[in-house]
Parts: C-alpha cells; sequence; structure tokens
C-alpha cells in the first residue's frame, strides 16, 4: 500500500485539508456539546437519591405548607429525618443577580445532605456548627463565591418580595457540591430568621417542600402514599414523590428542548457532511491524472480507492478528535460557569466523546466513498487524458 | 467592464454547479438553524410583549420582579380601588381588580407534567382587559370552582376543553370556556374566581392588582398616576403598565435564546464558511488559466478581488435565502416552554418575521463574504505570464 502518497495528497493541499478538519471540527463540537445538554439533564433524573422523597402542597410548587406538618412527618414508620426548603426569592443588589436562596433547617440539612461518604453538599464540620449556631447566619456555595467573592464573615445583604423586608446574612460556611447534578449557586440561611418577619407581618409559619431521608431497604413509594393519606383530607393535603420524580418534574419544563437540540444535532451533522463531501470530491476530481498513473503502474483500483477514504476518515477523524477535546477542554476543565448554572450536570459523557469521534470517522467514510467509486471506474486512458 | 467581469463570475457558479449546491447547502443550513431559533426566541417574546393595552396598569409588592412573588394585601386593594385617576366601569364601579397567582402541576397532552399558570380574577378582571374574548363556552360563575382556559392550552394541558375538568386537591374544576387574548400571554392561563381561589390556597392577601387609568399617560416625561401609586407608602408598591410588565417577563429567557441561536449558528456557519472557501480555492486552482486571460485583457487585479468576493457574496446570499426556506414550515407551529421568571409553561408559536429573516440573510451574507477573502486574495495574486501557460 503506497500510505506515502497519502501523507504527500495531504500536504500538498494543506490548507485545504486544514480547513476541512477544521470545519469538521466544529460541527463535531457542537454535537457533543447539544448531546451533553441533553444527557445532564438526564442525569438530574438518575443520579436521584433513591433514599429521599419529597413533600410538596397538592396545590403545586408555589403553595407553601405548615410547618408543624414537621413533627407529623417525622412520625411516620420509615422516615429517619425530615427537613425543608423555602424558597425565598429576594433581591441582592440588583434583580440581574438570580441565584436560588433558601430558607432551611440546618440541622437536619446537614443529617440530610452533608453527611455520609459523599454528601450532596460538602461542608467542613466547624462550619456546619456555626451555621447551626447563628440564626443570622447563611452557607453558600462554590460557584456564589467565584462569582460575587463572598468569604467566610461577610454580611450578605437582601431585599425580600415574597416575603418583605431587609434581611442580613452572615456567611458562615461555604459548600462544594459533592456530584455535579446539585447546584453550587445556592445560599441557605436559617428558617427561623425567616419566622421572625413572617411573624411580625402576621403571616402563618409556612414552608416550602419537606424533604424525608428515608431508612435503606424501605419501600419509598408505600411511605409516600402512607404521607398524602394522612393528609388527604386536610386543607393542607400533600403530593409525595422520589426526588427523581421532583427533579423530572424541572426537566420536564425543558419541553420540547432536547426535540429540537436533536434536530439542530441532524442538521449540524449535514452540514459537516457537506463540507466533507465536497472536500474530497474536489480531491477526487483533481486527482484523476495520478489515478490514471497508479493504474497504469499496476496498481489495482481498490489501492487507489483506499487511499482516498483512508484520507477522508483521517481528515474527518482528526477534525472529530479536536472537536471533542476542545469541547472537553471547554466544559469539563475550564467550565462555563452560566452552563454548569442552567444545566446541573453538564459533563461530557465517555459515551458522547466516543459517540461524536466514530459519528466523525463515519462521516469521513462515506464523503471518501463517492470519489472512490468514481475512482475504481476511471480507466487509465480517461484518466491519463487531460479532458475525459 | 466590471459587469462583464461580474457576470463571469456569475456563469462560473453556474459552470462548477456541483461545488455550488454544496456550498450553499451547508451555509443554508446553518442559517436554517438561526432562523429556527430566531423565530423561537421572536415567538416568545411576542407572546408577552402583545400582551395588554397601555392604560392598564399592574400593581406589584415593591421589590417584586413577577406576579407570584408579589403579595397586595385586602386594605391596598381596597384603597387602590378608591384612588383617583382610576377609570370608571360601565356599571359605575372603579376599573381596579385585585387577583391572585397559583402554578399548578398539571399533567401534559401527551405525557409528562408542567406548571400552568392559574389566576384568580375580579369581576372587573375582564372588562379591563377588553381584548379578551371567549371563544367557546361562557365565562366562570363566581363562587364556584368553574375555570376558563386560555386556546393554546387547548391541546396542551390534558382536559383543557369546553366540558373538561381539571383535578385539584381531590376537587373537580370543570372547565367551561375557553379565553383567547389574541396571542397574549394569558393564552397560557386558566383563569377562575379569587375569592375561591384563595379560599383553597388558605391565603389571606392578594398578588397583584390590575387597574386602568382614567387619563392617558403624559406623551413625555414622568407619569404623575405611577408615581403617586408608588410614593404611597400605606400601599408599598410599584407599578408598570400591562405590556410593560409581560415584556420584563420575557427578558432573560428572550435574551438566552437569541445567544443561543447565534452560538449555535456562528460555529456551524464558522465551519460552512471553511466549506466554502475549500470550493472557491479549488475553483480558483481550475480557473488560473481564465483569470491569466481576464488579465491580459487588462482587467486590474482588484477587479479580480471583487469579482471573487462578490462570487461569494452571492454564495452567501444564495445559502441564506436556502436557510429561511429550510426553516420556513416551523413558522406558526405550536410550541411551549418553561418561563422561567415565573416557573410557568408559556405557550407560543415558532414566528418567521421580517427582522428574522432580514438578520438571517444578512448573517449569511457576511459568511459568504468572509469565506471568500482568502480566496479572492490569492486570486488577485495570480501572476498573468505563468496563468497563462497553464
Amino acid at each position: 500500500m503506497p500510505w506515502r502518497l497519502l501523507v504527500a495528497h495531504l500536504r500538498r493541499s494543506w490548507f485545504r485539508t486544514a480547513l476541512t478538519a477544521a470545519g469538521v471540527a466544529l460541527a463535531i463540537f457542537l454535537l457533543a456539546t447539544l448531546r451533553t445538554v441533553v444527557t445532564g439533564l438526564q442525569s438530574v433524573v438518575k443520579d436521584s437519591n433513591a433514599n429521599r422523597l419529597v413533600v410538596t402542597s397538592a396545590l403545586g410548587l408555589f403553595k407553601n405548607q405548615p410547618v408543624r406538618l414537621r413533627h407529623e412527618l417525622q412520625t411516620v414508620p420509615g422516615v429517619r429525618d425530615v427537613t425543608d426548603w423555602t424558597w425565598f426569592g429576594g433581591v441582592y443588589i440588583d434583580e440581574k443577580n438570580m441565584f436560588s436562596r433558601f430558607a432551611t433547617e440546618p440541622a437536619t440539612l446537614r443529617r440530610v445532605y452533608g453527611e455520609g461518604p459523599r454528601p450532596d453538599i460538602a461542608m467542613p464540620a466547624d462550619q456546619w456548627e456555626a451555621f447551626e449556631a447563628d440564626r443570622g447566619s447563611c452557607i453558600v456555595g462554590m460557584g456564589l463565591v467565584r462569582e460575587f467573592g463572598f468569604a467566610i464573615g461577610d454580611k450578605i445583604e437582601m431585599t425580600g418580595n415574597i416575603f418583605p423586608g431587609q434581611y442580613t446574612f452572615t456567611v458562615r460556611g461555604i459548600y462544594l457540591k459533592g456530584r455535579d447534578q446539585i447546584d453550587e449557586a445556592m445560599l441557605f440561611f436559617q428558617w427561623k430568621y425567616l419566622e421572625q418577619s413572617i411573624e411580625r407581618d402576621g403571616g402563618t409559619s409556612e414552608v416550602g417542600i419537606f424533604v424525608l431521608a428515608c431508612d435503606p431497604n424501605v419501600e419509598t413509594g408505600a411511605i409516600a402514599r402512607d404521607v398524602d393519606l394522612r393528609f388527604a383530607s386536610s386543607d393542607h393535603a400533600t403530593t409525595t414523590v422520589t426526588e427523581a420524580a421532583f427533579n423530572q418534574m424541572f426537566v420536564s419544563m425543558w419541553g420540547n428542548v432536547p426535540l429540537l437540540l436533536s434536530m439542530i444535532g441532524g442538521a449540524v451533522l449535514f452540514a459537516a457532511f457537506m463540507i466533507a463531501l465536497n472536500t474530497m470530491l474536489l480531491a477526487g476530481r483533481e486527482r484523476r491524472l495520478e489515478i490514471g498513473v497508479l493504474k497504469a503502474l499496476g496498481f489495482p483500483g481498490g489501492v487507489v480507492a483506499t487511499l482516498l477514504v483512508a484520507e477522508s476518515v483521517l481528515v474527518c477523524g482528526t477534525g472529530g478528535v479536536a472537536g471533542v477535546a476542545a469541547a472537553h477542554w471547554m466544559f469539563d476543565i475550564r467550565r462555563v460557569e452560566i452552563l454548569d448554572r442552567m444545566f446541573p450536570g453538564f459533563m461530557i459523557l465517555p459515551e458522547t466523546a466516543l459517540g461524536a469521534v466514530a459519528i466523525a470517522a463515519l462521516v469521513g467514510l462515506v464523503s471518501g466513498a463517492v470519489p472512490a467509486i468514481v475512482a475504481t471506474r476511471t480507466s487509465v486512458v480517461s484518466g491519463l487524458s487531460r479532458r475525459g | 467592464m466590471i459587469f462583464k467581469l461580474l457576470r463571469y463570475n456569475l456563469r462560473s457558479l453556474i459552470v462548477r454547479r456541483g461545488g455550488t449546491v454544496l456550498s450553499v447547502l451547508s451555509i443554508g443550513f446553518s442559517v436554517g438553524i438561526l432562523v429556527l431559533v430566531l423565530a423561537l426566541a421572536r415567538g416568545f417574546e411576542l407572546s408577552l410583549t402583545r400582551t395588554g393595552r397601555d392604560d392598564n396598569l399592574i400593581v406589584l409588592r415593591q421589590g417584586a420582579t413577577s406576579e407570584g412573588e408579589s403579595g397586595i394585601s385586602r386594605d391596598a386593594a381596597r384603597l387602590l380601588r378608591s384612588y383617583q385617576g382610576v377609570a370608571l366601569g360601565r356599571d359605575g364601579e372603579p376599573l381596579a381588580a385585585p387577583e391572585c397567582y397559583a402554578a399548578l402541576n398539571l399533567e401534559r397532552e401527551g405525557g409528562g407534567t408542567a406548571n400552568f399558570t392559574l389566576r384568580g380574577v375580579s369581576a372587573a378582571s375582564f372588562e379591563i382587559r377588553d381584548f379578551l374574548v371567549i371563544r367557546e363556552g361562557r365565562k366562570f360563575q363566581p363562587g364556584t370552582r368553574e375555570v376558563v382556559v386560555g386556546k393554546s392550552l387547548v391541546g396542551r394541558m390534558k382536559g383543557s376543553k369546553v366540558g373538561g375538568q381539571l383535578e385539584l386537591q381531590d376537587q373537580e374544576w370543570p372547565v367551561v370556556g375557553v379565553l383567547d387574548s389574541q396571542g397574549g400571554a394569558y393564552d397560557s392561563e386558566i383563569w377562575c374566581d379569587a375569592e375561591v381561589l384563595l379560599q383553597v390556597l388558605n391565603r389571606p392577601i392578594y398578588q397583584t392588582c390590575i387597574l386602568r387609568r382614567a387619563e392617558p399617560a403624559p406623551r413625555e416625561g414622568p407619569d404623575p398616576l405611577i408615581a403617586v401609586l408608588e410614593d404611597d407608602q400605606r400601599l408599598g408598591v410599584k407599578v408598570q403598565t400591562e405590556p410593560g410588565y409581560f415584556a420584563s417577563q420575557a427578558g432573560m429567557l428572550g435574551d438566552v435564546l437569541k445567544f443561543v441561536g447565534y452560538f449555535i449558528a456562528g460555529i456551524m456557519a464558522t465551519g460552512a464558511a471553511f466549506g466554502t472557501a475549500v470550493t472557491l480555492l479549488a475553483s480558483l486552482a481550475e480557473r488560473t488559466r481564465e483569470i491569466g486571460t481576464l488579465l491580459a485583457l487588462g482587467f486590474r487585479p482588484r477587479q479580480i478581488l471583487i469579482g471573487f468576493l462578490f462570487e461569494a457574496l452571492i454564495l452567501g446570499l444564495l445559502g441564506g435565502i436556502v436557510g429561511v426556506l429550510l426553516a420556513l414550515p416551523v413558522n406558526n407551529v405550536a410550541t411551549g416552554t418553561m418561563n422561567w421568571k415565573t416557573f410557568t409553561e408559556q405557550a407560543f408559536a415558532f414566528r418567521i418575521t421580517t427582522d428574522v429573516v432580514i438578520a438571517a440573510v444578512t448573517f449569511s451574507t457576511i459568511i459568504g463574504v468572509v469565506s471568500g477573502l482568502v480566496p479572492a486574495w490569492k486570486a488577485s495574486r495570480v501572476p498573468p505570464s505563468v496563468a497563462l501557460r497553464e
């Protein structure tokens, strides 16, 4: 096999080779990115904690629930711990500073999310204790530290809107996410602090959702039914679902987006194919003379065809590897804060990387095959003659 | 003279139609994606910004950025009704309607769930929004659990048709009518009686108040009615016009969609530009002789450069047209997304408006010209003596 010819061809039209590889690389970069949005959304559901249940009001997420339910939930058989999250809203300096702020109970938040070998919310023990001890304290995620430069001891001032008033929180801890699906840009403060202002305004003491940590090896479905049945005929009926189902709700709010992204992916692929095919057709046409010479020298048509296909696969495959490498560098190593925030678990999976390279190689294979078939049919005479 | 040259360049595109078609298609696909995403952003924005009348005001609690975060006490609502500057309705009552707001997680038609907006409205709410019509069925009976649904929800949310039911807290809420707000945001909402909803939610206060102003806003300068309301210490509110409020709800998602559109299309287009450059370079290699002839005939290298750029521009333009045509079937296709401001489903349709088309064609023409830069420069540098010897 005259492999040196292959290298010679690539080097002779190096500019075109580079342009084609770069074009394919861009397409593959995009394809891997789009796919990662979809797998990221899926992983949010897949990586949910199987032992957790989420109790919301039967009237939906926007309806808070009486805080006294906590004690009742605690007595349900199979429930080990109960914690709560209350959406605070609020404005930090400017409305544009959007990050999640929750009121919670530190001790139970710690037991449900902050313990075990790989806690979801990872924070040193002394910071947890400081958070529990100080009613006016808060903890923030590393993402907020990167964005706003918060440090332990800082005072964060916020204006309430759902809960009117001025609030000041002292940062007592900085947490790291224990897995990619956890938002690292949340702020938690003590619900007790919020309760003071609710009481002052004559409101009712309510929290948003309860999260139940169940005993391992119990059937959570039965516990969920048990909980909902207890409150069914009260004026605070509940809907209890697994953490996975709760997360699924947010994922399904994206609606048609995954489908749309797949459509875009298809178009991207087609555009990449156009670029590669164009280049290979040109390469095939330019080489009529050489093909004629090779055949005259006694090389079988297969050799000529293989060279064209190999060249195409090499160029497109290189582009594919470069595209995946760029995506890996950008999203997994450098990280893009806004993507992490919007799509928890935004990381390129090995199967996405392999799939993207395989697709690039396939594009190369097909693009190379078209001129290769033409080449095998070229007769020595028509190849050697200038016009054919 | 230059026109003859441009005609030569045009003819060259026809002679080498294989490469032309492939280049136009690769540009066309990236432009098609741009049109698709821009049409999505445009449809989303239009569904919100086309909502409401300029002389309707939405009153929220100070600091609230959306209705869900707001709260208006019964005292404040009463105060607002008695305010000077609020128009009077046909029955002589002030056109000020306190409303409440909830997001319900309900089943979508065809699987999955979404949060849908349930708005509890008062008697004056319909008269204030006189652009609304009940397209089918009738209004709900005040004091009952009857609801009307926005027309965009029909076919998107389970049970959303006249005679259907919504199930809430083990209670059935019959659907008695379909609401049409002429493409506005209310088309994605469910409406019921405010007092009934407050009771069910166990809430003491309303969320917002909408009112019709008696006098139109001054053409210039500060708006006295808004200023007076916002300065009233007893109220503690912020006031926006109805279209202004809904436009503010579009802000971020519209911007994100546009950014995503240009990001994806930008990357694809760069790839397409590379492909087009390859085509142009190859056609240049085949045409060295022709360029030599042109130079011998007295054309200047600069004119050759312009000719090649023109060729690239035409490729870009054709790509733009193909892209718009490829994306055209999605025009008016209904879709929905979560509005991040309210966490509720907002239904809308793709809208390929004139400005979307102009943006797309401009974009593709730029891609064409950029892809032609290197080939055109190379073409203008061909030495005539060498070229003629080829």
